[in-house]
């Protein structure tokens, strides 16, 4: 059974006064551990996809399957449940919440699905050493690099262990070697957890670094490469 | 749930200065309305008190009739045994039997309707303070006769003094008219307009004479050593005189616009505090809202992340929670603090004499607090900066996770 699997996809929202098709039928499979980008210019519908992948928008037509479950037309409680247990994601920035620690931070998800104090307290310590930030797992986001803050964002997405992590253009704020850190790190997780992780991109190295990259143009893939 | 108070808490303080100016407005708000049921209540208080001990006394035993329509007509002999049972009770201060009457009281060249007040001296001293209120000239005694007591305001007004001589003319006992010429031994002044130009006292006896009561007085005036008893004491005071003749009435029934303004006192309150209230709410609303608008990408990260709604609510709930209590803590010590300084040391109204002459209150006021008052204002404010807070907080549980996520900053 696929991890993710969309069927003629598509997603129209009004931008002012004018319709837009963001995706027009996308049949797309993921199996799990899979490294994928999803690549195109602005406007392609990468964005669109991941956050229909992600159950934070919904389709206008087709379906989305997650693990097994169909998550198209699904309420709104029973999606953050989806989104809560398994799902991770990373955002472009502001990722994290600004009041609380790294530590803290990680913690944030395990609290919500209601992971005991010190349980959750001892894997935050753990991950975020993982990630290289043991020693400042006590700062703020606001102490952080902008590298660090991803890293934290990286580790609260993988924490409760996940089906899949969902990144949307995570290196885009970082400069190059920063950048590259982090797709290591998180091609570690991958290869190491098995975590299946899919970015949206238009940064050349996340491609570089991927397993397959799907490019969409126009709301439709344009190509589908395993490498 | 410790996360999420300590976001809460942290929250409040990403913008210190618009919580310290929403804080700040709430607790003097809450510290004004604590300040202005203190100054109501010393206000109340002191208006009875003033009136019990400048003429009232708690209790009075008169002819029957005679508090509705004052006529000499309901003179009555003292009550047998009365006085025994009045010297004998614990909590009689002091009590007079006294004889009062309406009359004209004339100089060579005024006139002026006013209450003639027929006391025993040593009795009086000790039953109001009229005797303490001697301005000029001495108080009356009971071995000289034909000497008269008025009031600083009536003075001016007939433009008389101390040594001067007074007629006083009145309907007597029976339809005659009396009258009888008196000089002014003192002159008082109670610090009540209304009151010191009305009263004249004379000798009891000089009084029964002009009014042709033989040994009839008017009343018995009682003091009590708290005026909480008052009302027990009538009770056990009526079961002793004859009810046909004479009734037994406390201060509440000779001052039913005192009472009326007691009980009145939380209604005179309504629109100030409805007024604060209102202010409180739009304050908190405003607060949260500005404070969920600029969390929004965050709030969007958080619901993505999968925070559920409830959660969500509780969290601005909670931030609404924290400043409650800040502003309730602060603003009712500050309150009460205000309040018990003032009611220790009492709060000088002089400069605004005149007018709390005309009022009959004292010059000094000393304001209280009941604690049942700080406790109904402080979970009020509290109440409503919780209830005004659902609305930025359902405002923010319904924004959606992929829209929300969109606006940064």
């Amino acid at each position: 059974m696929p991890l993710i699997q969309t069927q003629a996809l598509k997603k129209d929202y009004l931008d002012g006064k004018t319709w837009v098709n963001a995706l027009r039928g996308i049949d797309v499979t993921i199996e799990q551990g899979e490294f994928a980008a999803i690549a195109g210019p602005s406007g392609s519908g990468k964005t669109t996809l991941l956050n229909l992948i992600g159950g934070l928008d919904t389709a206008t037509s087709g379906s989305v399957h997650l693990d097994g479950d169909d998550i198209t037309n699904m309420r709104s409680r029973h999606l953050n449940k989806i989104r809560l247990h398994k799902i991770g994601f990373v955002f472009q920035a502001y990722n994290l919440i600004p009041v609380l620690t790294a530590q803290e931070n990680v913690e944030f998800t395990m609290m919500l699905q209601g992971c005991p104090a010190p349980e959750r307290r001892a894997r935050a310590a753990e991950i975020l050493e993982q990630v290289g930030l043991g020693e400042n797992m006590h700062r703020r986001p606001p102490a952080l690099s902008g590298g660090q803050q991803q890293r934290v964002a990286v580790a609260r997405a993988i924490v409760t262990h996940p089906k899949i992590v969902l990144a949307d253009e995570p290196t885009a704020n970082l400069d190059s070697g920063t950048g590259s850190k982090l797709l290591d790190l998180m091609r570690e997780l991958n290869e190491q957890k098995n975590v299946t992780f899919i970015f949206s991109t238009h940064d050349p190295m996340v491609m570089e670094y991927s397993r397959r990259l799907i490019r969409l143009q126009d709301g439709k893939i344009k190509t589908d490469e395993r490498k | 749930m410790k996360i999420l108070l300590q976001m809460a808490w942290h929250n409040i303080w990403r913008n210190k200065r618009r919580a310290i100016i929403l804080l700040c407005a709430m607790s003097a708000g809450l510290a004004g309305v604590l300040f202005c049921m203190g100054f109501v209540n010393g206000w109340l208080d002191q208006m009875v008190e003033s009136s019990v001990n400048r003429c009232e006394g708690h209790l009075r035993v008169m002819g029957l009739g005679y508090n509705e329509n004052p006529l000499i007509e309901y003179a009555f002999e003292p009550v047998p045994d009365l006085a025994a049972t009045l010297d004998e009770h614990n909590h009689v201060k002091a009590w007079a039997n006294r004889v009062v009457a309406q009359g004209m009281l004339s100089t060579a060249s005024k006139s002026y309707v006013v209450n003639v007040v027929g006391i025993e001296p040593e009795r009086e001293r000790a039953l109001s303070i009229v005797a303490g209120s001697i301005c000029e000239g001495v108080f009356l005694d009971s071995a000289v006769s034909g000497k008269a007591l008025i009031g600083a305001r009536l003075a001016e007004k007939l433009k008389t003094k101390v040594g001067k001589k007074v007629v006083i003319v009145s309907q007597q006992f029976g339809g005659d008219m009396g009258s009888g010429a008196y000089r002014i031994a003192g002159i008082f002044d109670t610090h009540s307009a209304g009151f010191d130009e009305s009263h004249v006292y004379v000798l009891r006896s000089d009084a029964q004479e002009l009014l042709g009561l033989g040994d009839r007085i008017t009343e018995t005036t009682i003091m009590l050593d708290k005026i909480e008893v008052a009302e027990a004491f009538a009770g056990e005071l009526k079961c002793q005189v004859p009810t046909d003749d004479v009734e037994v009435l406390t201060w509440k029934d000779r001052m039913p616009f005192a009472v009326q303004s007691l009980e009145m006192s939380g209604r005179y309150m309504i629109p100030f505090l409805g007024l604060f209230y209102i202010a409180m709410a739009f304050g908190t609303v405003n607060t949260l809202h500005m404070a969920v608008s600029e969390r929004t990408h965050e709030i969007g990260v958080m619901r993505a992340i999968g925070m559920n709604r409830l959660r969500l609510v509780l969290l601005i709930l909670f931030e609404s929670f924290f400043l409650a209590v800040i502003a309730v803590v602060v603003g009712s010590t500050v309150g009460w603090a205000i309040i018990a300084c003032f009611g220790a040391s009492g709060m000088d109204l002089s400069m605004l004499a005149a007018g709390m002459d005309y009022l009959g209150v004292e010059r000094v006021l000393y304001p209280y607090l009941e604690s049942s008052q700080v406790v109904g204002a402080s979970v009020t404010t509290f109440v409503i900066a919780i209830l005004f807070s659902l609305f930025p907080a359902i405002r923010a549980a319904r924004l959606a996770p992929v829209e929300a996520i969109r606006q940064v900053g």
